[in-house]
């Protein structure tokens, strides 16, 4: 079982000294922060900061163009990069490439000079890693009922 | 071969479904197997509508086992 959550921020540890979170929802935030302080990696988090216009599930109706969405993002990261020193952007978000143009991630990652991981992808390698090298998680951590 | 699951916290249309699994295979390894699974009840609008979904969430991984996949993604972050 791998969460995409734990996964990209102990990845995002690997990579650089302080990363900022884009959350899609403000209202799902507190779920988000406890995820990152389940992981032990809240210590290098700069800020959460959120869409102005939610993403829900189920979804009525969509709050952003794609190009909407794209540019809003690197509105938030600007801060987050030139006002709080994050190296790394992680969108708490894994369907964002369903909602954004084909190379989001790597566009915003040219434009603002910073790293911008996609969390899905984490979650999948993670996934095919731990399988490769026949690792599960410790029984005596979690024992089998 | 490997077969990986993943699931997604709340509903999701089947087009969605097929447009995220079609995503991540892009960059699964050759031989990697995906499906989707969703945790369909329930709406989520603020924190605490995920917390209620944590007990449908380990009987789905529970069922999910038990059909010989390798891994599992509980997706979301």
């Amino acid at each position: 079982m791998v969460g995409a959550a734990s996964a990209t921020y102990h990845l995002v540890y690997q990579l650089g000294g302080k990363y900022g979170v884009i959350s899609v929802n403000e209202k799902i935030n507190p779920t988000f922060l406890r995820a990152i302080k389940l992981a032990d990696c809240e210590g290098r988090m700069t800020s959460m900061r959120s869409l102005k216009r939610p993403f829900s599930v189920p979804m009525d109706s969509l709050p952003y163009t794609p190009e909407e969405l794209e540019e809003e993002i690197a509105e938030i990261a600007t801060k987050q990069i030139n006002d709080e020193g994050a190296q790394i952007i992680v969108v708490a978000f894994t369907l964002l490439n369903l909602f954004v143009k084909p190379g989001a991630l790597e566009r915003l990652s040219s434009r603002l000079n910073a790293v911008f991981v996609d969390a899905q992808a984490i979650a999948l390698k993670t996934a095919e890693m731990l399988v490769r090298l026949k690792l599960s998680h410790s029984e005596r951590e979690y024992p089998l009922l | 071969m490997m077969k990986v699951a993943v699931i997604a916290p709340g509903a999701l249309p089947e087009e969605a479904k097929m447009a995220m699994k079609a995503d991540m295979l892009t960059y699964a390894e050759p031989g990697t197997t995906l499906e989707v699974f969703a945790v369909e009840e329930g709406k989520i609008a603020v924190a605490a509508d995920l917390d209620m979904k944590a007990p449908s969430t380990v009987a789905l991984a529970q069922k999910i086992e038990q059909q010989g996949f390798d891994a599992i993604i509980l997706d979301g972050t």
